[in-house]
Order: C-alpha cells, then sequence, then structure tokens
C-alpha cells in the first residue's frame, strides 16, 4: 500500500528552534488531519442537516457561525452558512454516508486538501497575530472560536482549544505558510516538533 | 555657536557614555542622548547642507519637525539617507554622516549654488523648459547637472540586508502619544475597563513633560509623570508601545503604525524584525498628539544656532545640553517664557526678544532671574554662516518693523506659535479650522469614532490638558458602553496673554535682510511665496506644487502654516479663506521594507508546490513559475539545457512513454441534484446526458462570448461531477461557478468545491502508459474495452482510493490518475519505479507544451481573453439546441465576421528557419503595421523535423490553408516566408488516442 507522507516532515526538519528541545514560548507541530468531510446544506434544508449532525456527535446543537464544538469523537466547526466541518471523526458511524442524501445536502472528503499546524504557548496568538488579521483576544476569539483570514493571501483557518491552536492551510501552500511562521516563531523563543498524528 | 553639555540635569545617564562617530570623527554622547543633542553637546554646530543652496544647517528643533539636521546613518547596504538627528537614538558604535555636501558639510564646494540663488526661485526648474532654448536638446544637457546639484542623501543600492515584519493589533482604544493628556486618558480608558493601546513615537513616555516642566497642578511635573508611567505600566489592561509613530489613519479607524525594533541597538539581535509594521484595529481613537512649535521668518533665519524655542528647553531640560552660551529667546506668545526661565537657570545668559507691547506676568518673573526683556522687538536677521554671531534686531512702531540693534548671541531661540498636530485627522478628511485668536488651525468637525485632547486641540496649559485626556477617554467609554463620568473638555488656549500673530519679520520698507526660509528642507524663501502669487499660483495647492512649499520629509511641519499666512497676506485674503493643503500618510517617512514586512525574498509571494515536489527535486527537476505554483519545467541529464533536454522528453514520451505532474489543473467538485443542468448552462457543448464514468471535453464562454477556459470534467456518480479547469484559471473559474449559484441561479441545488488541494496527479502519457498503470492498478479494467477513450475509472491503486481518466493532452494513448494528495510522493515513486525500466521518461512543462502544441491543443497562449470559439476552430461544438453562457453574444457580427484571425499551423518554407512566438504575420513583404496574424505558440517537431508554430491568421485556414504569408518579428530582427497548414501536426486522424 502507498505511504501517506506528512505534508510538513521535511520543513519541520529544517526549521529555526531551540535545538535542546527545552520548552519555548511557541511550540509549533504539524498534527496529521486523520479526516475532514465538508457536510453542506441547502438554504431549505439547513436546520435538519444541523439537527442530523448534532444527533450524530451526540451534542445539542450544531455550531454556529465561527464556532467549533468537540467531543471525544470528532470535531465540528460551522465555516459557511450552508457548510460544516466534520473533523477526526474516526468511528465509522460518524460518517455522513451513513445519512446524507441529495435532497438534504452534499458531503465531500476534503481530508488530504489541508496540512493542520498545532501552535501553543503563551507567545501562540502573538504569533498568530503577527500574520492573521483575527482579534484573538480571549474575550473576542475564546476556546471554541473558529475564523477564516488571509495569511499572506492565502485563505486559512483558525480554531482556537483549550490548550493550543489549529490552523488549517491549503496543503500546496502550507511549507511556504509553515517557513514563514517559522522564521517569525525564533523570535520569542521557539520549538518545532516532528510532524505528528494527533 | 557652541553647544555643551551641563554639568548636571536632564534626563541622560551621565555614568553611562555611548562612543559614536559623526563623518567619521569618534564623538561621546550618553545613553538617553539623541544623535543631535550629543552633537550639539559636543560642540558640532553645523551639520547639513540645504537643498538648492547648499547652506549650512544646524538643528532646529527636538522633534519629527527637523528641518536642518537631516543625516545619512550607517554605511554600505546598511545606510539610510535623510534621518533626522533629532529622532535617532543614541547608541554605542552609531555611525552618522553629513549628507548633500562635498568633501563636507564643514566645508562644502556646494555652497557656490548660493553665488547664483536668484537663479534657483520658485519654479527655475520648469522655466528651464521654456525660453530661446525650448525645442533644442539643450535641457538634455544641464538637466544632468541640475539633477546631480540637487538633492539630499543618497540611497544604497544594494539590497536591504534587514529583516521586517508585519503585525495587527485590536483593541478598545488606541491612544496616539504620551503626553499629559495621553497619559491621562490612557489610564482613565483603561480604568473603565476598556482594553488600551498606548503608542509613543518617542523612546521615552511623557511629551513634553520630558523638558521638566515645573508643574501640573500643585505636582511637580517629574513626579506626576514618574507615577502616571509606573501606572500605566503595570495596568493589566494597557498596552504600551514606545519607539512607534502611527503613520496614518485609514478607514474604520484602522491606524497603521511603525515600531523602531531594533534600531536603537548596536548589533541586531539574532531573530528579531529592524522594524515591524502594524496595523491596529481600534473601536476608538484618542488623538493626544500634541503640538509643534513654529518660528516666524526673517533674514537668515536658516543659521546654525537658530532653533524654536521649545527645542532650546528640551535641550536644556532633557537632554542636559546647552545650545549656546549667549542666548536670544524671540517670542510672539507665553510659552517662549518657559525656554529662558529654564536657560536662565541653568547658567546660560539669556535676552528675551518679547514681539508684543507687554509680557504679562510671565515676564515678570524672569526678571527675578536676572533675563533681560525688550518688548516689542524681533530678529530682523541672523548674523554668522556656520555659526551665530548675533542677531540684528527690530522694534516694532505700529504695524511695521524698524531696525534696531545688534545683539551678540549663539543660539537665537523663536517661538511663533503653536501647530496642532492635526495631520493624522486631515487623512481622515478632516478640514482643519483656524483659530484667529491662538493664530493655529485647529480640528475641524470629526464624525469618526476618534476623540482629540491636549494639545492636538489647541491646549496649551498642561493641568487642562490633563482634564482633557480625561475627558476624551470618558467620551470614548461611554460611547462604548463602559461606564464612566463626564469630564467637561477644557476650551482651547491657555495663555494669559494672547498671542501676536506674527508670520515674517520684515524692515519698515518691507524688505527682508538676506533670505527669509519658510521651508528650510526644500529651501523655500518668503519670497518664492510671493513670486508664485504673484505669477498666477493664487490656489495654495498650486503654490505648495510651484513652490514646493511642505513638500520635504517634513511634510510642511515647519512652514506650512507660515507660508499660508504669507500667501494670504499677498492675496490679501484671511487664513481661512486661503485654506490648505491636505497632510496624507505618513506621517514621517516609513521604510519600505517595514511595509514590505515579510514578504520579501522567497517570501515576497506564497509558494504552492505539488505534494510531489521534493521528489521532482531529487530527480533533478528544473522549476518554473506557473502563477504561484512551482513545477517541474525540465529533467535535464548530464549538461543538458532546456532545449535538449525537451526535446529528449518528448521523443522519449511519443515512442515510450513519459508522466508529468498535473497536479496544479485546478479541480473542482460540483455537487448536487442540479449539477447536470449547471454544467449544461455553463460549457458550450451538452453535459446533460454525460454518462457515470465518462469524461468530456468542455469549454466555457464568459457572457461576451469570449473564451473563458477549458478542461475535461467527469461524471462521477447522478450528482457528483470532477471539474478541471486550467492551472492559470482555477481560482477564478471557481469564483465565477460560485457568482453564477449566488446571484444568477440561486434555485439550483448546486454545491462547488475546490479539491485543487485534495488529489495529487500524474498524467502517464505515451504507448507504454496502458502497461503501466495495469501494472499498478488493484481493481481496475484498463484494457482498450474496460477503459475506453474518454472513460473515468474509480477504484484502488497499490491499496489507496484512485481516479484514472483516458485523456490525452499530447496526442498519445494516455491517462490521468489521480490519488489523494498525501499519498503523491508515493504515487511518484511506485510511477517511476515502472516507467524508468521501459526506457521511460520524467517531463515538465517544456515538453507537456512542446507535445500539445504538435497536436494542435488550444492553451493558455491560445486563450487568451480575446478569441472565441470559431477563431479556436471549436465553432461547431457549441450545442444549437441549449442556451449557455455566452451563446447569445457569440453570434455579434464582430465575433462571427470570418475574417477575423484564427486558429493555424505555421511552417517556415525554408527548413531550418526558427518560429519564434510573438512573431507577426503579413500577407505580403509590404511589412507594415500590426499584421493579419500572429504566432501564439511554437517548439521543434521531431515528427517535423522542425520547428512549428500555431497562430491566428485573418480568415484562417479557409482564407491560407496551404498559402505563404511573411512572418516579421521586428523585436528580434526576423524576417522570412512561412507556410499556413492544418493546425495539427501528429497523428490527425487521432489513431494514437484511440490505441
Amino acid at each position: 500500500m502507498l505511504e501517506m507522507r506528512p505534508v510538513l516532515a521535511e520543513a519541520a526538519r529544517g526549521a529555526p528552534g531551540d535545538e535542546a528541545g527545552a520548552p519555548g514560548a511557541v511550540v509549533l507541530q504539524e498534527h496529521a488531519v486523520h479526516s475532514l468531510i465538508q457536510v453542506s446544506a441547502w438554504p431549505q434544508t439547513q436546520e435538519r442537516v444541523a439537527t442530523q449532525l448534532a444527533d450524530s456527535l451526540g451534542v445539542d446543537r450544531a455550531p454556529g457561525p465561527g464556532r467549533a464544538v468537540t467531543t471525544s469523537g470528532a470535531t465540528i466547526m460551522r465555516i459557511h452558512p450552508l457548510s460544516w466541518w466534520l473533523l477526526d471523526a474516526d468511528d465509522p458511524s460518524l460518517d455522513p454516508a451513513q445519512w446524507m442524501t441529495t435532497d438534504l445536502g452534499t458531503f465531500l472528503d476534503l481530508g488530504h486538501s489541508r496540512a493542520r499546524v498545532a501552535l501553543s504557548g503563551p507567545d501562540s496568538s502573538t504569533l498568530l497575530n503577527r500574520f492573521l488579521a483575527i482579534d484573538l483576544r480571549p474575550s473576542v476569539f475564546p476556546i471554541g472560536a473558529v475564523a477564516t483570514g488571509a495569511f499572506h493571501h492565502v485563505s486559512v483557518l483558525l480554531h482556537r482549544r483549550e490548550q493550543d491552536f489549529h490552523l488549517y492551510m491549503p496543503r500546496g501552500f502550507a511549507v511556504s505558510l509553515f517557513e514563514l511562521l517559522a522564521e517569525t516563531a525564533a523570535q520569542f523563543g521557539s520549538q518545532v516538533l516532528p510532524s505528528g498524528t494527533h | 555657536m557652541s553647544g555643551y553639555r551641563l554639568d548636571s540635569g536632564g534626563r541622560v545617564d551621565r555614568d553611562h557614555p555611548l562612543p559614536f562617530r559623526w563623518d567619521s570623527q569618534a564623538l561621546t554622547g550618553l545613553a538617553g542622548d539623541t544623535l543631535a543633542s550629543a552633537l550639539l553637546a559636543n560642540g558640532v554646530s553645523v551639520v547639513g547642507r540645504s537643498f538648492k543652496y547648499h547652506r549650512p544647517r544646524g538643528v532646529t528643533s527636538a522633534g519629527v519637525e527637523e528641518g536642518g539636521a537631516i543625516v545619512t546613518l550607517n554605511s554600505g547596504p546598511w545606510a539610510e539617507p535623510n534621518a533626522k538627528a533629532t529622532t535617532v537614538e543614541m547608541y554605542k558604535g552609531l555611525e552618522a554622516f553629513g549628507q548633500n555636501a562635498w568633501p563636507s558639510v564643514r566645508f562644502d564646494l556646494g555652497e557656490v549654488n548660493g553665488l547664483f540663488g536668484r537663479f534657483f526661485s520658485a519654479g527655475f526648474y520648469y522655466k528651464t523648459f521654456m525660453g530661446p532654448l525650448r525645442g533644442t536638446r539643450a535641457w538634455m544637457f544641464y538637466e544632468y547637472f541640475i539633477r546631480r546639484a540637487a538633492g539630499m542623501g543618497t540611497a544604497p543600492r544594494a539590497a536591504d540586508p534587514d529583516d521586517y515584519e508585519t503585525a495587527h493589533a485590536f483593541c478598545d482604544v488606541l491612544v496616539i502619544g504620551s503626553g499629559p493628556a495621553g497619559l491621562e486618558a490612557a489610564l482613565t480608558a483603561a480604568d473603565s475597563g476598556l482594553d488600551v493601546l498606548l503608542v509613543e513615537q518617542d523612546f521615552e513616555l511623557g511629551g513634553d513633560l520630558l523638558t521638566g516642566d515645573p508643574l501640573i497642578g500643585d505636582q511637580p511635573a517629574g513626579d506626576w509623570l514618574r507615577t502616571r508611567t509606573a501606572a500605566l505600566q503595570t495596568h493589566e489592561r494597557i498596552r504600551i508601545m514606545r519607539r512607534t509613530t502611527a503613520f496614518g489613519l485609514y478607514d474604520n479607524c484602522v491606524a497603521g503604525l511603525v515600531e523602531r525594533v531594533t534600531d536603537h541597538l548596536p548589533g541586531a539581535p539574532a531573530h528579531l524584525p529592524r522594524q515591524r509594521f502594524w496595523v491596529v484595529r481600534p473601536r476608538r481613537v484618542i488623538l493626544a498628539s500634541g503640538a509643534l512649535e513654529r518660528a516666524f521668518c526673517f533674514g537668515d533665519n536658516d543659521r546654525p544656532g537658530v532653533m524654536t524655542a521649545s527645542a532650546a528647553a528640551a535641550y536644556v531640560g532633557r537632554y542636559g545640553v546647552a545650545p549656546g552660551r549667549r542666548a536670544l529667546v524671540a517670542t510672539n506668545n507665553d510659552s517662549g517664557y518657559r525656554c529662558a526661565a529654564l536657560l536662565a537657570r541653568n547658567g546660560i545668559a539669556t535676552t528675551v526678544l518679547e514681539a508684543r507691547a507687554e509680557a504679562g506676568t510671565a515676564g515678570a518673573r524672569l526678571q527675578e532671574l536676572g533675563v533681560e526683556l525688550r518688548l516689542g522687538t524681533a530678529p530682523l536677521q541672523a548674523l554668522g554662516r556656520t555659526g551665530l554671531t548675533g542677531v540684528r534686531t527690530a522694534r516694532a512702531r505700529g504695524a511695521a518693523w524698524h531696525a534696531d540693534q545688534q545683539i551678540e548671541c549663539d543660539v537665537l531661540a523663536v517661538s511663533g506659535g503653536w501647530s496642532p498636530v492635526v495631520n493624522l485627522l486631515s487623512h481622515r478628511g478632516v478640514r482643519p479650522v483656524y483659530d484667529a485668536t491662538l493664530a493655529a488651525f485647529l480640528p475641524g468637525e470629526i464624525r469618526e469614532p476618534i476623540h482629540v485632547c491636549g494639545s492636538a486641540a489647541g491646549i496649551w496649559d498642561a493641568g487642562d490638558c490633563v482634564r482633557s485626556g480625561q475627558s476624551a477617554a470618558a467620551a470614548a467609554a461611554r460611547a462604548l458602553g463602559f461606564d464612566a463620568s463626564l469630564v467637561a473638555m477644557p476650551p482651547a488656549g491657555g495663555w494669559p496673554t494672547p498671542i501676536r500673530p506674527l508670520w515674517e519679520v520684515r524692515d519698515e520698507i518691507g524688505g527682508v535682510l538676506g533670505k527669509s526660509f519658510v521651508d528650510p528642507q526644500h529651501d523655500v524663501t518668503s519670497e518664492d511665496v510671493r513670486q508664485a502669487h504673484r505669477e498666477g499660483f493664487v490656489s495654495v495647492e498650486h503654490l505648495k506644487r510651484y513652490t514646493t512649499l511642505g513638500m520635504a520629509t517634513d511634510q510642511g511641519k515647519v512652514g506650512n502654516v507660515i507660508g499660508l499666512a504669507l500667501m494670504a497676506e499677498a492675496s490679501g485674503s484671511s487664513m481661512a479663506e486661503t485654506g490648505t493643503t491636505t497632510f496624507r500618510p505618513p506621517y514621517t517617512p516609513v521604510a519600505l521594507g517595514a511595509l514590505s514586512g515579510r514578504s520579501a525574498g522567497s517570501h515576497w509571494r506564497p509558494t504552492r508546490i505539488t505534494p510531489m515536489h521534493r521528489w521532482h527535486q531529487r530527480q533533478g527537476a528544473r522549476m518554473t513559475e506557473a502563477g504561484l505554483w512551482l513545477r517541474p519545467w525540465y529533467y535535464p541529464r548530464g549538461d543538458e539545457d532546456l532545449e535538449a533536454a525537451y526535446r529528449r522528453e518528448m521523443q522519449i514520451v511519443r515512442e515510450r512513454v513519459g508522466l508529468v505532474d498535473v497536479s496544479t489543473l485546478g479541480k473542482i467538485a460540483v455537487q448536487g441534484p442540479d449539477a447536470a443542468v449547471f454544467l449544461n448552462r455553463v460549457y458550450v457543448n451538452g453535459f446533460l446526458k454525460l454518462p457515470v464514468g465518462k469524461a468530456r471535453y468542455g469549454v466555457m464562454l464568459r457572457d461576451d462570448g469570449v473564451v473563458m477556459d477549458d478542461g475535461t470534467t467527469w461524471r462521477l456518480s447522478d450528482t457528483d461531477y470532477f471539474m478541471t479547469t486550467t492551472t492559470a484559471n482555477a481560482a477564478a473559474v471557481l469564483a465565477w461557478l460560485e457568482q453564477l449559484l449566488e446571484t444568477r441561479w440561486p434555485d439550483l441545488l448546486v454545491r462547488v468545491t475546490s479539491v485543487t488541494e485534495q488529489w495529487a496527479g500524474f498524467a502517464v502519457a505515451g504507448p507504454r502508459s496502458r502497461e503501466v498503470l495495469a501494472a499498478l492498478a488493484d481493481d481496475i479494467d484498463l484494457s482498450d474495452t474496460g477503459c475506453p477513450f474518454m472513460a473515468v475509472r474509480q477504484g484502488l491503486l497499490q491499496g489507496v482510493p484512485c481516479r484514472i481518466a483516458r485523456l490525452s493532452f499530447s496526442g498519445e494513448l494516455a491517462y490521468e490518475v489521480y490519488v489523494p494528495s498525501g499519498f503523491g510522493e508515493a504515487l511518484a515513486e511506485v510511477l517511476w519505479a515502472t516507467v524508468e525500466p521501459q526506457g521511460g521518461v520524467l517531463y515538465g512543462t517544456e515538453a507537456l507544451g512542446a507535445l500539445r502544441i504538435e497536436k494542435g491543443h488550444v492553451a493558455g497562449a491560445e486563450l487568451d481573453g480575446r478569441t472565441t470559439l470559431d477563431d479556436l476552430g471549436m465553432g461547431r461544438m457549441a450545442s444549437t439546441t441549449k442556451p449557455f453562457i455566452g451563446s447569445v453574444l457569440r453570434h455579434r457580427a464582430g465575433l462571427a465576421d470570418p475574417n477575423r484571425p484564427r486558429l493555424v499551423g505555421i511552417v517556415p518554407v525554408e527548413p531550418g528557419q526558427r518560429l519564434r512566438n510573438g512573431a507577426l504575420l503579413f500577407a505580403d513583404q509590404n511589412v507594415s503595421g500590426h499584421g493579419i496574424g500572429w504566432i501564439s505558440s511554437v517548439t521543434y517537431s521531431h515528427e517535423c523535423a522542425g520547428h512549428i508554430g500555431l497562430g491566428f491568421i485573418a480568415g484562417g485556414l479557409a482564407s491560407w490553408m496551404d498559402r505563404t504569408a511573411v512572418l516579421s518579428d521586428p523585436v528580434r530582427g526576423d524576417c522570412f516566408a512561412v507556410r499556413v497548414v492544418a493546425p495539427c501536426f501528429v497523428d490527425p486522424q487521432g489513431e494514437r488516442l484511440h490505441a
């Protein structure tokens, strides 16, 4: 079987960072995307699809605009008025193919289209604001917030989680953008970890 | 002028000396100095030479308005010309040089220009275009010398070696300026619960308080500043940025800032940028940007030793430097007395020249300090050349001034009034309003969420400035829904004795002794302003451009108001009637590097690579740019150049098999019950009946009937399609499809999503391509019957999901195979492991292009935004039974004209002649004008044993088949006969395609 290759393995190896591996103010690491499925509704079926998504994940409501919900099973993000991203849903029962029909909407596998970088540490939001014009003050962008922004003219998506941020970048641009992140992170003291499968 | 360091006083650290170099001379400054204060402390008087006349210039201010001490910092690629010595923070090892002078600013041969000063008045440059030499080439000769003679510093030609970066910040309130008003505003706002960002262009907070004003209310200014600063620095809701200039205000209160991160540090620390460009998005702005002191004009007012009174006070009070030993303070308002008191308290013999008839209480206090006060007196002319030696004074008699006597001095501190810094408001279209009582332009009506306080609002008293800061902050807090007590805004003003507006001191017959400079940086004199008016430049906008008043790096901070006043005087208008020009960003010069941030070098734009990029590099590929993508261009073997490589690659594809990375093609998932209907409306040919498991080549037009893009669309299921586009148009096509669905056909149930990044793909092309893929596909029948031409198959390839379509761009038996991108590199490895033993080849975009040209397939060079279906020979492809985008307008007479240039093939008549892209085609040897056609694509062809091309010629094949035309390339000098042929040079019957 063909082997899957991480997007940023070589970029991470060549990135500036504390060689000793000591804890830095910013830690960068590629987190492999296990799965990413775009689930979309039609205008007249938006509520039904939202309900179906919430039921399948066992939450009260599917996330509203700019929000994500994370359970042990998966993460759902609202990325568009009529679309959600279903991430890392390893359980086959969460597969939208189980319940989606064309009169309800569509689903699409985008699991290989994005590279995902986790940024953690006290200066991670400062680092992100070197590139993203998104207000990351916790009162404005709390845990569970999701926003799309432009990183060096490339559309990216940012998700604040409990302990870190996840930054989703189009695969083709990921190396170029990661290099910018790593170079800029060095001023805060940084650590670039090898690509992982979190 | 003989400046010197005082034994005590100021905020400099006398225990921390800092060696630096000025014009290669080793000197010493102190921590807390600026370059200007350090030069003054070392007795340096001449720091620059003026723009046109090369007059010696010294330090004239203590801030961003500086017009005399303009220097070059550093050398080599780090050289920075036109730096203001008054804003350069001293550090160990600083290097600075005089500029616009030879051999030095101290002795400059360019000063001879002054002898011809009368010929260099306003507009002299434009006048060189007129007169008896008009229309001759004489101007081309002396223009060279004019350019050499004028100018300021010289920028280095080497690339900027420093790093910069950009950053974004958000806050509730942005407070600009840290004088008493700004500090109080920041604290009040933060105490009200707002998130505050305080920016200060200086390296210390305090603004005017740094000079050491005696009191704010009952509290010594130094104590007040200390306690406020401590409170600010520990407040959890306040972020402070020093060394940060707010250079512009933009829509929605967005502010542009430049932070000087390492300019003041000897040896930049690793990983830090030199400067940082901030885009700040506050909800409200509090402008506490203060005011800048003006002087007034008089004869030779540019001599070293002449400076503003606030500057003299700052050098004494903040930097512990005496600007001279014998001082005159000339003033028309109360603020000049503060300077006189400071000078006197520090042992400098001081005389005040008071332009008004009385001085009020401030004058009485001065006399207690032993300061001589001369009422109704003003300077008429400064004496000296490289340093001030004295002043010729004038006495007021009524409205006129009469020459009086000479007084010896080495420093003349002038206070002519204050100009609130309203530049940032001007960026927002707020026109300042002239207040005749204060002789100042005050902020006009503001309709945006901006609050002005302190001296920026024309408030002069320090205690009133503090209250105005509270008022502005409270207003901002209440506007944002926070609780804050209303505080009344103090009125503008605050001098016990009114100012006497004074713009220029001329003698009793209105004459000026020497030159009276209005804008020292551009050598604009008061006579230039009057001359401009005489010559008919009566608008303030024309005055500016004709004289260049206000167009130097200070953007008129020093001279604009004076120039306006003189113009008003000349025209008999009021200041209000004369109006102002518009301040535009940046407030102070901004390095272009800062605006670029990290978008420099390899990151000047984002780079896009395919999943197989590194694998291609390991195979020795030379890459080329295709928009933002990097694609393999060719794979040289040995010492092959491009020509040899692509010829080899294309030949092997035709004879055996080749692999080319096609991951960059645009790929769009078109999903939904109405997907077929949608595609049918977008493409010119039919898609409604495309069977599942088949692909179809499609062309889409713009609304105006011109071809927009082409590609293949694969039907994966009843409601699922996989559309491919050209690499270049992928984003444009997606945006177009989205626009159609959202605005034109919102009733259609269709979702379009880019999947360009989801799939990595190779084209496998050549007679052996079937064998290659069949060896790797797990469960897909790739036989001719199992996978006929244009079939689409989905299955597994080496255990991973794949999509394979039998398509051909090259004209050979070929397939496009896609796997999810994460498997792309592994796919490359297994494909190559199968292709290489067969004598196959990796090929790049050069060979890819060569192959398609041989086959007559159009690409970007032909789909150039001007060509129609009929131009491309595809008219019959268009459906005649269904409407589609462009179906109506493509039949316009101009587009349907059979005599339009149409696609043809071109070969040289003489074998061995080389065709080139862009060459023009003519009907005969009468080669002139734009011809009747052009060559769009060329390549060498093994099959044709020579160069071939695709192109367009009026009338196309119908008029030109097998006829001879003339190719003319005026750029490269070619001109020879060519023959027009059918555009398909290889396998026109398509036997190889259908093998």
